[in-house]
């Protein structure tokens, strides 16, 4: 049965449907046997009755618990026909859950177990007994540090959240977010599952709150690396910060991999900030390839091991050695440009390599050629004013103007060529490439990067420009050199874990919030009723 | 009618001779004392004991043995279960009561009518106008077919008794005749019997209404019901023979006849009940 309280939710859709108990009285009408038109005084009424009993039947009379059945069954199917619905708990229908997967969400405590599991175990255990009906939107840490977000059912919900991994990149303020998202949309309950690590807004942020992985785990981190490699010069130099905690002593740092040999190493404690470090290595290149910087047990120079493994090592790719031919060959008129000739001279001093008048079956590092014709842009080439194919000088009536340049490209990020100026009016149509320098006309120099290599080129000579003039030139010069080689020093893997996150010792200041009453849908009655009519149907059925 | 029976040619043998006996008897009463009875209004003040009233302040009729085999009790049911069938029953019966009567009072030394508490008395050759006025006075009464019986029995008559009833409870039947057996009394039962005593005689959506216990059904009655209702007036009809077959005492069926023939003393005189008379 209905509780009263319960009954107070009962709505009806289609009420004019309840006309329908208007039939009650007919039923009565119905029910009343008629009036014999023949009555028989008889002496022998028991065996009449007796015959009736054996033959199963009745007599002809009102039957009142037969009407009052048939009179519910009636009304039953009426209410049931007018469409009555049980309204469900208000409440918020869509949750938004949001699961901290950060690379601390992944640290495994003594039994070996990760506060992630322990999320997707809690969310396989809860949200099978939340309210029926209700959406689910999710959202967590992807892959390079790329929000992910989904939305659907619960199965949905948990099929996500059971291929879930823990990420290397740090998270969002997951925290911050859930808040600002349950303030933004209160119809929506935000849920967010967290160790609360390297994130918390305090006890007044919005929103339910799990908190798992409370254990205080040892484990050291990287939090900052940089490289700084003079390539084509042996000599690199690798600067990081790290954060290390859980009692254990300060690690040391090493290299491990045969391109490099290492020279130096300093580490550097920071005394006002608990279990931070700093430390510089510098190296003398053997080789190219990958080397790791990795955490070493101080003292006896053993592994380190701790909670959170992922976050001990970053992964460097070291360019190869330089000593690099430059080549050169003459523009079209047979002589070198002086300007050419002066700039594949420094590329060779810079890389300890030489000069030589190319031919074209010469392997050259780069192609450095001033006016001239190719037959087309070819790999590791460096051109200035060089014509492809048949296609010769453009003239633009006035000297061009150096309107921008491009400051993300390695090539030109960093330099300043706002003092760039052209004296020549003629300009070589140049390959479809990216964009380095924009002209008032369109581009002045582009980056070519197919198939076959990289090149780079410049629609005017060197001596049609201020180029040679500037300090970015040299720069130019050898990022070239360096670009169309293909090869840089560079971190494979970036640990950019933040301190408070990687610190898997301090306590959490978060506090768990509950989830609020969430509705549940609206339950039609319908069903019910009309089985209550059949019910007491069936009932009558046997009822004499 | 019952002048016309009184005279008739079916006369039993030898009737002639007890009539004139009986005349005979009533002038001057003798016979063996075998008792005191109550005395009912109507009767013969020749029969008082009149010593007995000087003892008692009670009058007593004075019972001998010949009266006892001279004299007819009829014992009329007048209960509600009578007042069924078209004719009625209890006409019927009216009518069997006044056949009977009649005929007894040319034969015997006298007639009692019991009907329910009622006892009316007539002598041989008393007016037959006064036993039919005495007969349409009597009505159907609450009460049962046992109340003749009970109001015979304590009325202490003797003689030979005719009970006119339906015996349409069959455990009054039983209760009755065990009354009558342990009087010892040569007595036989008289049924007038209507066609719907046989097998159901309507149709169709009917009323029945029980007169007895004032209950009304109503049902509809079709063949297999009626065949039904013939099996269980079968079933009484065994038990009334056999109730009766128990004690000792014949059980006569006298046919009701049809409204129009109700006025023909052969059909009242078809049941045999003449000859035990």
């Amino acid at each position: 049965m209905l509780a009263v309280g319960r009954l107070e939710r009962v709505d009806l859709t289609r009420p004019t449907a309840l006309l329908l108990l208007g039939l009650i009285p007919l039923l009565w009408w119905l029910a009343i046997p008629p009036r014999p038109r023949r009555v028989m005084a008889t002496a022998h009424l028991p065996l009449w009755e007796e015959a009736l009993r054996r033959l199963r039947r009745e007599s002809e009379r009102f039957r009142p618990l037969r009407f009052w059945l048939l009179a519910g069954a009636l009304a039953a199917a009426a209410i049931g026909a007018a469409g009555p619905i049980l309204r469900g708990r208000p409440g918020p229908r869509v949750v938004a859950v949001l699961i901290d997967n950060s690379a601390s969400m992944g640290a495994r405590e003594a039994d070996g177990t990760t506060a992630l599991a322990a999320v997707q175990k809690g969310l396989r255990e809860i949200v099978p007994t939340l309210p029926p009906g209700l959406t689910f939107r999710w959202g967590h840490t992807g892959p390079g540090a790329e929000p992910q977000v989904g939305r659907g059912d619960a199965v949905d919900l948990l099929a996500a959240v059971n291929a879930l991994e823990p990420v290397r990149e740090s998270g969002f303020p997951l925290d911050r977010i859930a808040s600002a998202l349950q303030a933004e949309a209160p119809e929506m309950a935000v849920w967010l599952w967290t160790d609360a690590r390297g994130l918390w807004n305090g006890p007044d942020g919005q929103g339910a709150v799990e908190l798992v992985g409370s254990a205080q785990l040892p484990n050291a981190a990287w939090t900052r690396v940089s490289v700084e490699d003079s390539w084509p010069l042996p000599e690199i130099r690798f600067e990081g910060e790290f954060v290390w905690s859980g009692g254990a002593a300060r690690p040391d740092v090493t290299l491990v991999g045969s391109a490099l040999e290492v020279v130096g190493v300093e580490i550097d404690e920071d005394t006002e900030t608990d279990g931070l470090a700093r430390c510089v290595l510098r190296a003398v290149r053997r080789s190219g390839g990958e080397i790791q910087l990795r955490f070493m047990r101080a003292g006896d120079g053993g592994g380190w091991e701790d909670a959170q493994p992922s976050d001990d090592g970053v992964t460097i790719a070291i360019a190869p050695p330089g000593a690099s031919r430059i080549g050169i060959r003459d523009g079209g008129g047979g002589i070198p440009s002086v300007w050419g000739e002066r700039a594949a001279g420094v590329l060779a001093e810079l890389t300890g390599g030489m000069v030589v008048n190319a031919s074209p079956e010469d392997r050259v590092d780069l192609l450095l050629l001033e006016g001239g014709l190719l037959d087309g842009p070819g790999a590791r080439s460096l051109t200035f004013g060089t014509g492809f194919g048949s296609v010769g000088a453009v003239s633009t009536g006035v000297p061009p103007t150096v309107v921008d340049w491009n400051r993300r490209h390695p090539l030109t990020r960093g330099l300043d060529l706002s003092e760039l100026r052209l004296r020549g009016r003629d300009l070589r149509p140049l390959p479809v490439g990216e964009t380095l320098i924009l002209g008032d006309d369109g581009p002045l120099a582009v980056a070519v990067e197919g198939s076959a290599g990289r090149s780079v080129h410049f629609a005017f000579e060197l001596d049609e420009s201020n180029l040679p003039y500037l300090a970015a030139c040299p720069q130019i010069l050898r990022r070239a050199l360096i670009w169309t080689a293909g090869v840089e020093t560079r971190p494979v893997e970036v640990q950019r874990a933040s301190r408070e996150e990687a610190r898997l010792v301090r306590p959490s200041q978060a506090t768990r919030r509950d989830l609020p009453q969430l509705a549940t849908p609206d339950r039609s009655l319908v069903g019910l009723f009309l089985l209550l009519s059949l019910g007491l149907l069936a009932v009558r059925a046997h009822v004499r | 009618m019952v002048r016309q029976l009184a005279r008739s040619p079916r006369r039993p043998r030898g009737a002639e001779e007890e009539s004139v006996r009986a005349r005979r008897r009533r002038a001057s009463p003798s016979g063996t004392f075998t008792g005191h009875r109550g005395y009912a209004p109507g009767e013969d003040l020749r029969g008082l004991d009149w010593n007995a009233y000087a003892r008692s302040g009670e009058l007593f009729i004075k019972v001998l043995h010949e009266e006892d085999r001279r004299t007819l009790a009829i014992l009329l049911d007048r209960s509600p279960s009578m007042d069924v069938g078209s004719p009625s029953r209890w006409d019927s019966a009216r009518r069997l009561a006044a056949v009977i009567a009649g005929v007894a009072l040319t034969r015997l030394d006298g007639v009692r009518l019991v009907a329910g508490n009622r006892v009316e008395a007539f002598h041989a050759h008393a007016s037959f106008d006064v036993l039919f006025d005495t007969l349409d006075d009597l009505a159907i009464e609450p009460g049962t077919a046992l109340d003749a019986v009970e109001t015979w029995a304590t009325r202490g008559l003797r003689g030979r008794l005719v009970w006119i009833s339906d015996f349409a409870r069959p455990d009054e039947v039983v209760s009755g005749l065990a009354r009558l057996g342990r009087a010892r009394r040569v007595a036989c039962g008289l049924v007038p019997v209507l066609a719907e005593d046989r097998a159901p005689t309507v149709d169709g959506y009917v009323e029945l209404f029980d007169p007895e216990e004032a209950r009304r059904v109503r049902l509809r009655v079709d063949a297999r019901l009626r065949a039904a209702v013939a099996d269980e007036l079968a079933g009484l009809i065994r038990k009334q023979d056999a109730a009766f077959q128990a004690v000792g005492v014949p059980l006569i069926r006298q046919p009701v006849p049809k409204a129009d023939s109700t006025d023909d003393p052969g059909c009242w005189l078809s049941g045999g009940w003449s000859e035990w008379i």
